[in-house]
């Protein structure tokens, strides 16, 4: 089961990798939205997890661009304190889901992830 | 010392209403936070070194504020609310000056920058000590 992280921060990109390769998830990863559409060029992962703030192409970008692909991968996007509002720009643009990295409960994402990927 | 996000609140009204959750052992990820926090101030100390010259330089705010929006992500998560709430007011600001509904005066460049003091006091004391400082009063300034 592939997984793209799409997230410019070091911290939580190596977190999230090294947490879903414990549970036996093979993982991309992309620095910002416009590596992570060239990434989708050639690999069809079975779900996105999209953080919204990130350089040279953000996450709302992303969605935007992701559309014009024509897959259908659901999209998880990441919120954090103060974000309420962009979840459901996020959601509006095509995001499946969020989930909140500031309060961090990996049993609630790794949840979140079967489910969308068990469902699509 | 940690405080609960409630004591917090009740001191600084622009604060959300947010629970802290119980966090995963994150204590093996103490160095990776100290090395990208780092990593991050050092942009946020360029980004305001560059706007001390130049207030309206567009690069540097949007630098600003991603390095902000980064660090109170990964200091909330690793559990140092104090930290995570600063970068928080930091962002905050950069947001509005970023989309143009505040205007980057000396004063408020001056705050930033004292902010940022306090911040990197913080981080620095978080990688000795795996404790923060008390940051309350200069977030309550910078809101």
């Amino acid at each position: 089961m592939l997984i793209l992280i799409v997230e410019d921060d070091t911290f939580f990109q190596k977190f999230y990798a090294e947490k879903l390769t414990e549970q036996g998830f093979t993982v991309l990863t992309a620095n910002n939205g416009k590596e992570g559409i060239e990434k989708l060029k050639t690999e069809t992962p079975n779900l996105i997890l999209l953080d919204l703030i990130m350089p040279e192409m953000d996450g709302f970008e992303f969605l935007q661009a992701f559309t014009k692909t024509k897959k259908h991968i659901p999209i998880l996007v990441f919120s954090t304190l103060g974000q309420e509002e962009d979840i459901q720009k996020a959601k509006d643009l095509g995001a499946t889901d969020y989930v909140n990295k500031s309060f961090f409960d990996f049993p609630v994402l790794l949840e979140k992830i079967k489910n969308l990927v068990h469902n699509t | 010392m940690k405080h609960t996000l409630n004591q917090l609140e009740e001191r600084l009204p622009m604060l959300y209403d947010v629970t802290v959750m119980a966090m995963d052992d994150l204590s093996k990820y103490k160095k990776l936070f100290d090395t990208t926090a780092h990593d991050y101030l050092e942009a946020l100390k360029k980004s305001l070194t560059e706007l001390a010259q130049n207030m309206d330089h567009t690069e540097a705010i949007t630098t600003a504020y991603i390095s902000t929006h980064s660090l109170k992500s990964q200091s909330l998560a690793m559990g140092y609310t104090q930290t995570g709430l600063l970068c928080k007011a930091l962002e905050h600001n950069f947001s509005q000056i970023k989309d143009k509904e505040k205007e980057l005066t000396p004063a408020l460049l001056k705050k930033i920058e004292l902010s940022t003091t306090e911040l990197e006091n913080s981080l620095t004391a978080i990688q000795n000590t795996n404790k923060e400082i008390d940051l309350q009063h200069i977030t309550s300034e910078l809101s």
